[in-house]
C-alpha cells in the first residue's frame, strides 16, 4: 500500500489530506499551525492522523506541501540580509519600482519599500547594450566592498540584476565567479537565472526577493527533512509553486520565489480535476476564507495562467495560475460610510478576535455574524467544527453598531451585510472573466474555503451561472489539489522578433533548448524516455504595441500563417478588433514541461448510513422566516436530491440551498446547486 | 406611482454596480490600446454619465485630470451633435478645450449614447492621450507657440462612427495630421471597443430592471456621494483661507504667473476663487476652467477621502470660479497644451496650501508637482519609421505631518509608468546611461520631502526634436509648518564634444547624435523644523545616500557621518 500526503499550511490551521494511492481511501485531518516552526505541525499532524486512521507511517511515499515560509518571510519582512549589485548608474531601480504610487488620490500613500536597503545596494561598472554587446567591461575590482562586507558577516545572501542580462549574461555569470571564488558557498542569485525576459525592474525584483526568501526556504526544508526522516522512513518530500505545479525539495529550495503565491493554488488544481472528472470544462474556482476571496478561472479544461504579479506591492515575474483575490470573506467587518451606505470590508476581524460570535474579542459584525444571525450557520451543531456560537452577541453587535444606525431590522441589516459582500464578490468573478474575454455564463461555480459553499447560490445566480459545485471536502480542498498536482516547470524567454518565416522556423529549436532546461530541473535527462509533456506559448503583439498575448501553441510542426491567425484571433476575442494586415512580432517564448503522472484514483463516494435529514431550523430570507430542512451531508447518497430551502452540514462547511433551488448529489459525492427547473410535489 | 426609496443596502450593490461598469469600459479600453501612453501609462479614461450630462460612475486609473473635463466635454459635444441627432452605433470625437472640453489637442474624447426602447438613457465618454495630433512639434504640446492653431489639428466635435461605421473620410484627413499612425488607429479603435463594451453592459442593467427603477437607482448614488462629499466638508473648519504660489515663466520667455485661489468653507460646501490669478499668459500653460475643476476635485478626494466615488454627485457642494481670460478661462485662440503637465499641477499645491490653514494633517508639503514631460520625435534609423517617446517623470512628495515625503514617484496629476530602460533600448534611438535619485534634494524637516529623480539619455539617431515641459526651478518646492525647501528642476544639454549647456524649463531644441540630455526633477518639500528631526533619521538618510554629510551639517546642524 503506498500512501501520500498533502500539507497545507494555513494561518490558522494546517490541513492535511492522505489518500491511498491504490484504492483512492481518503482520510484528512486539521491540526493548529505552529508558525515558529511550521514543520511541527505538519510533523505532528502526520503522526496524529496515522494514529487516528491506523496508518503505517511507513507507508507514506509521497509528501507534497504548500508551505508559506517564503511568503511570510516577504510579508513579515524576515528575510536574509541580502545586498544587490547591480549596473553603474542604475542604483535606484528597486526604490523607484515603475515610478508609479499605488493609491492614486492618496496623499500619505508610499510604495512598500525595497526589500534590499539602499546602502546594500551596490553599482558594478559595467555595461551591456540591448543587442547583447559589451560597451563597457565588467570591472571586477569594484566588487571588493561587497567582498568585505560578505567577509564580516553582515550580508547573508546576494542578489545580481545587471542591465540586459536576459541577452547576455556574460557579466553576472562573472560576478558570481569571482563571488564564490573569494567566499565558497555564497548564496549568489542572478537575474537571468531566475527571470529571462525584458524589464528591469521586474527581473531584478524577483531575483532579490529569491535571494531574500531562499535562505530562509532552504533551511526550513533542510530541518524538515531531517526531522521527517527522524520519525518516519524516508520518504519523498515535494513542494507546491504558485503554478499549481510540484517541485522536489531542493529545487524549491533555490528557486524559492517560485513558491510565494502557491497557498491559493492547491484549490485551483482540485478544480482542474474536478472538472475533468465530471465532464465539465469551464469552471469558476472561488475560496471563501476568513480575510479573502481568493477566483481563478478554468477555460477548456486548463487554468489560467500569468507571467506577471507581485507580492503586496513588489513585482515578481514568474509563471503562476492567474489568481484574483479580494479582501473579502467571514471575517470581513461590515461599517457604514461617511455617504450613509452599508460596506463589508476589505477590514477583517482575522482569526483574532475573529467574529463576534465566537466570543474571542471580536466586537465589530462579521459576514459570519450576519450568516449565523440569518440562521444560515448553526449556532450549536456537533458537526459545525464543535464550537459554540454566541448568537446573541452575534445580534447585539449587527444590531447597535449597523441596524440601528441605519434604521434597518437586525436581520435586513445582516441580510443586507451578505448581500454587499456578495456584491463585492462578484466584481472580483467579472474581472477574471468578463474582463479577461469569457461570458461568466459558460461556467459553473465551483465554491470552496470554509464559507464558499453558503454564498455560491446567490453568487451564481448574481451572475448568471446555470450551477454551483460544492466539492466532498470544501474545508480542505486546496489540500486536496496538492495530491493530484504534477511535476512542472516553466521557462520564459523574451525573444524579440518579427513573425515571419524564418524565426517560425527556428522555433522548434529554440522551444526545445528551452524545453531542456525545464527539463533539468525535473531531473529529466536529454535522451531518456519521453515521459513528460511539453506544453509551448507564445507572446505576440502587433508591432508597435506595447503589451503582447500570450497563445498556446498547438503540439507539431508550425505555420507561420497558423501561429498568426491564432494572435489575431485571441486579439479580436479580448479587444474587440484585430488588424490582419498588420505585422506581427514575437516577444517571449514560453516552455511548460510537466512530468506525466500515474492519475490515482479518486475514491467512490460511500455515504454513511445514519438519517440525512437531522432536523430544521428558522432562515432569514427577504425579511421573513422560512423553515429550512437541515441536512447532514455525508448521509446523503450519490443521486438525492434536497429542494431549498435547506441547509446541508458537514464537519467543515455549511451549504445553503435557497428557496427554488435545489442540490443534487452527483456521483463524486459533489453537491450540485441549480435553479429548480419546476416546483417539486413534496 | 412612485417607486420605494433606495436603501443603504440597494445602494452599496448599486455602486459597486455602475462604478464596476466604468471600470470594467476602462480595463478593457487600456488592455486594447496600442500605444504605451494608454497601456502602460493609463493617461486615459472612462465615464459613464446622464443625458443631462450628469457623470454617475467614472474610471480614472491614472489621471484624475480627466475628472473635470468630462461634463465639457458632453455639453460641446450635445451642442453640436444633438442627442436627438445621436443613433446606436454612433460615437462623436473631440479634442478641442474649446469652449469647453479635453484639456489639450492630444486628448481625444469619444461620446456615444447607449439606446434602451429607443430612447437614448445614458451616455458613454472615453478619454484617451493619443501619441501625437499634429501641429509643430511631435507630441503636439511644444513651446515656442501662442495659439492653438500652431499646437495641433483640432477635432471639433464630429460624428467618425455612424451606425457602427468609421467614417473613412474624416479618419484619413486625421490621420494624414498625426506623425504615428499606428497607433493613432490601434487607440481609435480601442475607444470604440470600449464603448461597445460599455452598451453592451448597460443593456444589460435594463433587462433586470425597469428604466423608472435605474433612474431612481442612478439618483440614489449621485445623492450618496454629495452626501459623502458634504459630511467630508463638514469636518473642515469653517473660515476662508487663501494661497498662491507661482510658475516660473509664461511658457513664452515672459514673467513668473500667479495662481491665487481662495477656499471658503462652511455649511459642507466648498468654493474655490481663482480671481487674483494671473491673465492668460503668451506660452501653452493656459486653461479652461473644467481643468481648475479637476484640480479642486482631485484635492478634495484626497483631503476628505480618497475612496470618495467619482461622479457628480460628489462634486455639488463644490463650486469652481474663475475669471473670463484669466490663466484658468483663456480666450480662444491661447495655445493651451502644456496647462495639463505644468499649470494643473501647480494649482493643486495651491490648494493644498490653502487647506493647510484649516486641514494641516489632511495635506502634504508641496510635491514636485511639475510633470517634466520629455518628448523625442524622429525618425528611428533602425526602422526608417518615425518614433516618438514620450515620459513624464516623478520627483520628490511633500512630508505629510508625521511622514516623509516619497523619493521619485509619480505625484497629484499624474500616475504613469516609466519605461523600462531596456524597453528605450530595444525601441528607439536612445541609451538610458543613468537613472536613479538625486542626493539632497528633498526639504530638510522634523519629516524631510522626497528626492527627485536624475534620468540621462544619449541620442543614437541622426535628428530629433525634444519637447521639454518643466518647471520649479525658480518658485521651487516649499516646506510646511517650518520644513524646508526642496531643490528644483534641471535639465542639461551635452554635446557630443563635451559641452554643456542648461536648458530653459520649457523648450523645443534640435537633438543630434551624440547629444545627452540629463533630467533632473525637483524634490518634495519638508515638515516642521528640521531641528526636530531625530539623529537615527539622519544617520540612516545618510547612511543610505539620501542625504550627503554637507547637507546634515548645513540642515540638521551635526553628521553623524
Amino acid at each position: 500500500m503506498s500512501w501520500r500526503i498533502g500539507i497545507d499550511t494555513g494561518g490558522t490551521f494546517t490541513d492535511l489530506v492522505a489518500i491511498n494511492v491504490e484504492d483512492g481511501r481518503r482520510f484528512f485531518h486539521k491540526v493548529h499551525s505552529t508558525p515558529h516552526d511550521p514543520g511541527e505541525a505538519l510533523c505532528n499532524g502526520i503522526i496524529e492522523m496515522c494514529a487516528r486512521e491506523g496508518l503505517d507511517r511507513a507507508e507514506i511515499d509521497h509528501l507534497i506541501h504548500g508551505s508559506t515560509v517564503a511568503t511570510n518571510a516577504v510579508l513579515e519582512r524576515k528575510g536574509a540580509r541580502t545586498a544587490f549589485l547591480t549596473t553603474e548608474g542604475f542604483r535606484d531601480v528597486l526604490i523607484i519600482q515603475r515610478q508609479n504610487r499605488p493609491r492614486l488620490y492618496d496623499l500619505r500613500g508610499r510604495r512598500p519599500k525595497s526589500i534590499v536597503p539602499r546602502s546594500l545596494i551596490f553599482e558594478v561598472p559595467e555595461r551591456i547594450l540591448c543587442d547583447g554587446t559589451i560597451e563597457t567591461p565588467l570591472d571586477l575590482r569594484s566588487l571588493d566592498a561587497v567582498i568585505s562586507l560578505l567577509r564580516a558577516g553582515k550580508i547573508e545572501s546576494i542578489a545580481v540584476g545587471l542591465l540586459n542580462s536576459y541577452v547576455n549574461p556574460a557579466h553576472e555569470c562573472a560576478v558570481r565567479e569571482l563571488l564564490l571564488h573569494h567566499l565558497p558557498g555564497t548564496k549568489v542569485c542572478l537575474s537571468h537565472e531566475v527571470v529571462r525576459s525584458q524589464g528591469e525592474y521586474e527581473r531584478f525584483s524577483t531575483c532579490v526577493i529569491n535571494s531574500y526568501v531562499q535562505p530562509k526556504m532552504q533551511s526550513y526544508l533542510e530541518r524538515l527533512k531531517s526531522s521527517l526522516s527522524q520519525k518516519f522512513l524516508p520518504s519523498s518530500l515535494f513542494i507546491m509553486k504558485s503554478n499549481g505545479g510540484m517541485t522536489t525539495a531542493a529545487v524549491a529550495g533555490e528557486r524559492s520565489v517560485e513558491t510565494l503565491l502557491s497557498g491559493p493554488a492547491g484549490g485551483v488544481v482540485a478544480g482542474v480535476r474536478l472538472a475533468a472528472e465530471t465532464g465539465r470544462s469551464d469552471l469558476i474556482t472561488a475560496d471563501i476564507g476568513g480575510t479573502s476571496f481568493d477566483v481563478s478561472v478554468i477555460h477548456g479544461g486548463k487554468m489560467g495562467y500569468s507571467s506577471r504579479s507581485d507580492i503586496s506591492g513588489l513585482a515578481i515575474n514568474v509563471p503562476m495560475i492567474d489568481i484574483h483575490t479580494v479582501g473579502a470573506g467571514g471575517g470581513s467587518i461590515g461599517w457604514i460610510d461617511a455617504g450613509g451606505a452599508l460596506r463589508v470590508g476589505p477590514q477583517s476581524a482575522g482569526a483574532v478576535p475573529g467574529p463576534v460570535c465566537y466570543g474571542r474579542g471580536g466586537i465589530e459584525p462579521t459576514v459570519t455574524d450576519a450568516n449565523l444571525v440569518l440562521g444560515r450557520i448553526a449556532a450549536r451543531s456537533s458537526l459545525a467544527g464543535g464550537m459554540d456560537l454566541d448568537l446573541a452577541a452575534a445580534r447585539r453587535a449587527i444590531e447597535t453598531r449597523l441596524a440601528s444606525r441605519l434604521g434597518l431590522g437586525v436581520e435586513e441589516t445582516a441580510e443586507g451585510m451578505i448581500r454587499v459582500v456578495n456584491a463585492r464578490m462578484t466584481a472580483a468573478i467579472r474581472k477574471l472573466t468578463v474582463e479577461r474575454g469569457h461570458d461568466p455564463a459558460r461556467f459553473s461555480l465551483c465554491m470552496f474555503g470554509g464559507a464558499g459553499a453558503l454564498h455560491g447560490a446567490e453568487l451564481a445566480d448574481e451572475m448568471g451561472l446555470a450551477e454551483v459545485i460544492v466539492p466532498v471536502l470544501p474545508g480542505v480542498f486546496s489540500a486536496v489539489g496538492l495530491l493530484i498536482s504534477e511535476m512542472r516547470e516553466e521557462q520564459l524567454q523574451t525573444w524579440l522578433r518579427p513573425l515571419d518565416a524564418s524565426a517560425v522556423s527556428d522555433l522548434a529549436g529554440r522551444f526545445a533548448s528551452l524545453e531542456h532546461e525545464a527539463g533539468g530541473r525535473l531531473g529529466l535527462k536529454a535522451d531518456g524516455e519521453k515521459l513528460h509533456r511539453l506544453d509551448r506559448r507564445l507572446q505576440l503583439r502587433y508591432q508597435g504595441q506595447s503589451h503582447a498575448l500570450t497563445v498556446d501553441l498547438p503540439d507539431g510542426p508550425l505555420q507561420i500563417q497558423a501561429v498568426a491567425a491564432l494572435f489575431h484571433e485571441a486579439h479580436r476575442r479580448l479587444f474587440g478588433y484585430a488588424f490582419a494586415d498588420e505585422p506581427v512580432e514575437i516577444v517571449a517564448l514560453w516552455a511548460v514541461v510537466t512530468l506525466r503522472e500515474r492519475k490515482s484514483v479518486t475514491p467512490p463516494y460511500s455515504p454513511e448510513t445514519s438519517p440525512a435529514r437531522i432536523g430544521q431550523r428558522d432562515v432569514f430570507l427577504h425579511g421573513k422566516k422560512v423553515e429550512a430542512a437541515v441536512y447532514r451531508r455525508f448521509s446523503l447518497s450519490a443521486g438525492a436530491v434536497i429542494d431549498g430551502p435547506a441547509v446541508i452540514e458537514q464537519p467543515d462547511t455549511t451549504t445553503w440551498v435557497p428557496p427554488s433551488h435545489e442540490a443534487t448529489v452527483d456521483p463524486f459525492g459533489n453537491l450540485v446547486l441549480r435553479v429548480a427547473t419546476a416546483p417539486r410535489v413534496p | 406611482m412612485s417607486l420605494p426609496a433606495v436603501n443603504p443596502i440597494q445602494l452599496e450593490i448599486l455602486r459597486n454596480r455602475w462604478r464596476g461598469i466604468a471600470e470594467e469600459v476602462c480595463a478593457a479600453m487600456i488592455r486594447a490600446s496600442y500605444s504605451p501612453n494608454i497601456r502602460d501609462r493609463f493617461d486615459c479614461s472612462t465615464a459613464l454619465a446622464l443625458p443631462n450630462g450628469e457623470i454617475i460612475a467614472q474610471a480614472e486609473v491614472g489621471t484624475p485630470l480627466h475628472l473635470g473635463i468630462m461634463p465639457g466635454v458632453i455639453r460641446s459635444v450635445l451642442a453640436k451633435v444633438p442627442l436627438a441627432q445621436l443613433e446606436e452605433g454612433d460615437a462623436v470625437i473631440t479634442n478641442l478645450p474649446y469652449p469647453d472640453g479635453p484639456g489639450h489637442l492630444p486628448d481625444v474624447s469619444m461620446l456615444s449614447a447607449v439606446f434602451h426602447a429607443g430612447q437614448p438613457v445614458l451616455l458613454i465618454v472615453t478619454t484617451s492621450h493619443h501619441v501625437d495630433m499634429g501641429g509643430y512639434a511631435p507630441g503636439s504640446m511644444p513651446f515656442g507657440v501662442t495659439e492653438i492653431y500652431q499646437e495641433g489639428l483640432q477635432i471639433p466635435p464630429i460624428k467618425l462612427f455612424s451606425r457602427g461605421v468609421m467614417n473613412e473620410a474624416i479618419y484619413d484627413l486625421i490621420r494624414q495630421n498625426v506623425r504615428t499612425q499606428r497607433e493613432l488607429k490601434g487607440d481609435l479603435m480601442a475607444q470604440w471597443a470600449a464603448a461597445t463594451t460599455a452598451t453592451k453592459r448597460v443593456l444589460e442593467c435594463y433587462k433586470v430592471a425597469t428604466a423608472p427603477e435605474i433612474a431612481r437607482d442612478l439618483a440614489a448614488i449621485l445623492d450618496h456621494a454629495e452626501a459623502s462629499m458634504r459630511a467630508g466638508l463638514a469636518q473642515l473648519k469653517p473660515g476662508t483661507y487663501s494661497f498662491e504660489d507661482f510658475l516660473d515663466d509664461d511658457g513664452a520667455g515672459g514673467p513668473p504667473v500667479r495662481i491665487r485661489v481662495k477656499l471658503t468653507v462652511g455649511g459642507g460646501e466648498l468654493v474655490a476663487d481663482f480671481a487674483g490669478t494671473s491673465p492668460q499668459v503668451a506660452g501653452p500653460l493656459n486653461a479652461r476652467i473644467s481643468a481648475a475643476r479637476a484640480c479642486v476635485y482631485y484635492a478634495m478626494k484626497a483631503v476628505v477621502d480618497p475612496d470618495l466615488p467619482s461622479c457628480a454627485g460628489a462634486h455639488r457642494p463644490i463650486t469652481v470660479l474663475a475669471e473670463e481670460g484669466s490663466l484658468l478661462q483663456a480666450r480662444f485662440p491661447a495655445a493651451i497644451g502644456n496647462a495639463n503637465i505644468l499649470t494643473d499641477q501647480r494649482v493643486v499645491d495651491v490648494i493644498l496650501g490653502a487647506l493647510y490653514q484649516c486641514a494641516p494633517k489632511k495635506v502634504c508639503a508641496a510635491c514636485s508637482s511639475e510633470m517634466n514631460l520629455t518628448n523625442i520625435g524622429g525618425i528611428n534609423p533602425a526602422t526608417g519609421g518615425y518614433f516618438n517617446f514620450v515620459e513624464t517623470y516623478g520627483g520628490g512628495t511633500g512630508a505629510c505631518h508625521d511622514l516623509d515625503g516619497e523619493d521619485g514617484v509619480q505625484n497629484h496629476l499624474t500616475n504613469t509608468q516609466n519605461t523600462p530602460v531596456e524597453v528605450v533600448e530595444r525601441s528607439y534611438p536612445l541609451r538610458v546611461v543613468r537613472y536613479g535619485l538625486i542626493a539632497d534634494s528633498g526639504g530638510a524637516g522634523k519629516f524631510r520631502g522626497g528626492c527627485g529623480l536624475v534620468r540621462e539619455f544619449l541620442f543614437l539617431g541622426k535628428l530629433a526634436t525634444m519637447t521639454l515641459s518643466s518647471d520649479r526651478r525658480r518658485f521651487t518646492p516649499w516646506g510646511l509648518d517650518g520644513g524646508g525647501q526642496a531643490r528644483g528642476a534641471h535639465t542639461y544639454l551635452i554635446s557630443a564634444d563635451g559641452t554643456e549647456r542648461e536648458l530653459p524649463t520649457k523648450t523645443v531644441v534640435t537633438l543630434r547624435h551624440g547629444d545627452r540630455i540629463r533630467i533632473e526633477t525637483p524634490g518634495g518639500g519638508g515638515w516642521g523644523a528640521p531641528s526636530e528631526r531625530t539623529r537615527e533619521a539622519i544617520a540612516l538618510d545618510q547612511e543610505n545616500g539620501y542625504i550627503s554629510p554637507d547637507f546634515a551639517r548645513q540642515h540638521y546642524g551635526h553628521s553623524d557621518a
